[in-house]
């Protein structure tokens, strides 16, 4: 069984698109970035990436990453908190352990390309 | 090979293959995104023909009922017709003036007659709280104005709330209308209209300005409905002479699950009919955590945008905050 499929599939991106995005809008080091962005059109992207870094069906790569992020001058500070948040959600929805290493593993590895390095 | 329809143009499309890419081997490049069935980058619509239930994974109730679907995850499997979401999707509409009536200083009450009732046109259907787009001719590019139904669907006619501008064309245009006159309408348009998961479930039905007949619609439908979970409707407004009288108040006034609010930023004349506030703050107090409720938002952008983000912080969940932003016109 994948990874994605462990976790639940879509259902579970679902609900962790809605906790995840909600502590991202609430973390002031990160929270302005999101401050004219539709929240709608922001949740579908959210949906993308989370969907990217549970190993599911996505067609997004490490340029589309660099691409959404280029000109923001993120830095370790920023890339951190999104990590941090997303494993705060991955254990509210009690993803086993091992699931959220791997998850962090994936996120860890798009660092480069979110933070145009 | 099926034959599909697409912005009226026919082609026939090899099956198997998903409509978006179907579509790209006859030089018709929808926009996209992920193309994984996640991103809704592909929306289209379909009008007629079988929709594959992957093609709508995701996506909202009532995104469904109109149709849309992920182009990128819609398997062609037979005929279809289809269009860019919005296309021509609403039909048009020929009604007449019933009766003007002034509820307060510059907002004017117009009613017209329901098409299709009692007559052999079709019929229009709508939610409390949607709105449609008035036209003052049948003209094919007749630009007309959005305006929001304040009646319910029950109801024999359809009544409007509209604020008369010192130079808006439309509003004038349709104040000086005689009773009889014709008039076209095309839609119904919006997502604010009672769609409760339970009757149980807190609402938040907040507004500001004419977003208040939509909202004070929302709120007659869910007392129509036996709604029993509580109702939290905030109307609010800059100064008192935003406020005006809603017809039909007293048939939710008396539910017992309702609380109807009115605050107003800047204390006038008539300061004890209302609350004097910040209407953030006021709907801080009355619901410090969303969770589990619903919220239906209209008015304009900022005031939309701001409560949206307010209520999701506070625990909504995205898919259960409805909201129409309105620009004067």
């Amino acid at each position: 069984m994948s990874l994605f499929e462990r976790i639940g599939g879509t259902a579970a991106v679902d609900a962790a698109v809605d906790i995840f995005y909600r502590k991202v809008l609430s973390d002031e080091r990160i929270s302005h970035f999101f401050d004219r962005i539709d929240m709608e059109q922001q949740a579908a992207k959210q949906k993308a990436f989370l969907t990217m870094v549970f190993g599911g069906p996505n067609h997004y790569t490490g340029q589309d990453m660099r691409k959404a992020h280029a000109g923001m001058q993120l830095t370790q500070v920023h890339f951190d908190a999104v990590v941090e948040h997303l494993a705060a959600t991955l254990t509210e929805l009690n993803v086993a352990a091992s699931d959220i290493a791997e998850i962090a593993t994936l996120a860890g590895s798009l660092k480069a390309d979110v933070l145009n390095q | 090979m099926a034959q599909v329809e697409f912005n009226q143009q026919v082609f026939a499309l090899e099956e198997g293959l998903t409509l978006l890419s179907a579509l790209d081997r006859h030089g018709l490049n929808l926009p996209r995104g992920c193309q994984a069935g996640v991103c809704q980058g592909c929306l289209v619509q379909i009008t007629e023909g079988d929709i594959p239930p992957r093609a709508q994974e995701g996506l909202t109730a009532e995104q469904k009922n109109q149709g849309l679907v992920m182009a990128c995850m819609c398997a062609v499997s037979g005929p279809l017709r289809a269009q860019t979401p919005g296309a021509g999707a609403h039909k048009r509409y020929a009604c007449e003036v019933v009766r003007q009536r002034w509820l307060k200083g510059d907002i004017l009450q117009l009613c017209v007659s329901k098409p299709g009732l009692n007559t052999g046109a079709e019929a229009f259907d709508f939610r409390a709280g949607q709105f449609v787009r008035l036209l003052p001719d049948a003209q094919p590019d007749s630009a007309g104005r959005c305006y929001s139904l304040a009646s319910l669907p029950a109801e024999t006619h359809l009544e409007f709330h509209i604020r008369i501008l010192p130079n808006g064309i439309m509003s004038n245009h349709l104040a000086a209308l005689p009773v009889g006159a014709p008039l076209w309408l095309q839609g119904p348009m919006g997502r604010c209209f009672y769609q409760a998961q339970s009757l149980e479930q807190p609402l938040l039905l907040a507004a500001i300005g004419t977003g208040m007949a939509p909202i004070f619609g929302v709120a007659r439908a869910a007392v129509q409905a036996g709604h029993r979970g509580p109702i939290y409707c905030v109307m609010g407004a800059k100064e008192e002479s935003g406020l005006y009288p809603l017809p039909g108040l007293h048939q939710v006034a008396c539910a017992t699950n309702i609380h109807l609010v009115y605050i107003v930023q800047q204390a006038g004349a008539y300061s004890d009919t209302y609350e004097v506030g910040d209407i953030y703050q006021k709907i801080r107090t009355l619901l410090p955590s969303m969770k589990g409720a619903q919220a239906y938002i209209c008015g304009a952008p900022s005031f939309v945008q701001t409560l949206k983000k307010q209520c999701y912080l506070a625990g909504a969940r995205l898919d259960e905050i409805f909201s129409d932003a309105f620009l004067p016109s």
